[in-house]
């Protein structure tokens, strides 16, 4: 079985950003993570893990997954570090 | 139950050997060396193992931390430091996992970027949880 790793990171980043996004607008959100997995970062962390690994596991990988997947890690990095840039900025 | 300095020393080792794996494998290795997959296997281990020791120090240890940090001269370095480290910390693991991959796979080409993305993740991790304990003892 060949794990797709490229395509794993790509959506698993992504979801993450989204994840984030959840939790910084929706208290009821973040309480709902905590409440199923204890604390919304050790939430985050298994919603993450276990996408990567099933998204590795189910699709086959292609030529332009890499290329996606370089330039999806490096947006997500920075609009993690941009979006608490401008939430803090907002609430400064 | 281990204290917080020795979480945070067993944080620290773990961290220095994500950053000293990688440089072994793209600079010290050469293309066809036997031990690429392997050291690429322990780096892609520790970026995982590395979670244990920070989740630990960030549930336990880090919420008087941060109370410091808040109500001080910094309140950014919680802000935006920490929030930022916690978060970037979840996809140094999904790098080095990938990064291990492509090595195993033999994309000699393509898997040397995403181990220079983990060495550079991997050094600013460490500047921005060295800035936040500093941050707490001001």
């Amino acid at each position: 079985m060949k794990f797709n790793s490229t395509y794993a990171i790509t959506i698993s980043s992504w979801l993450l950003f989204i994840l984030i996004l959840l939790t910084e607008f929706s208290a009821g959100f973040k309480t709902f993570l905590t409440t199923i997995l204890w604390h919304h970062w050790i939430a985050k962390t298994i919603i993450i893990t276990l996408v990567y690994c099933i998204i590795g596991c189910t699709i086959r990988e292609q030529p332009k997954h890499e290329r996606q997947a370089w330039i999806s890690i490096q947006a997500v990095i920075i609009l993690i570090l941009a979006l608490y840039l401008i939430i803090y900025g907002v609430e400064a | 139950m281990l204290g917080r300095d020795t979480v945070l020393y067993f944080h620290i080792i773990i961290g220095i050997l994500l950053l000293l794996l990688p440089i072994s494998i793209l600079y010290l290795c050469k293309p066809n060396s036997p031990w690429r997959k392997p050291l690429s296997f322990l780096t892609a281990l520790c970026s995982w193992l590395i979670l244990l020791p920070a989740g630990r120090l960030y549930l336990v240890f880090y919420p008087a931390t941060k109370t410091l940090i808040k109500a001080g001269p910094n309140p950014w370095l919680h802000g935006i430091i920490m929030e930022t480290k916690e978060h970037w910390g979840i996809l140094l693991p999904l790098i080095a996992t990938t990064a291990a991959i492509m090595t195993w796979k033999q994309l000699t080409k393509e898997n040397k970027k995403w181990w220079i993305l983990v060495i550079i993740l991997t050094i600013l991790l460490g500047i921005m949880g060295r800035m936040i304990t500093a941050g707490a003892s001001a």
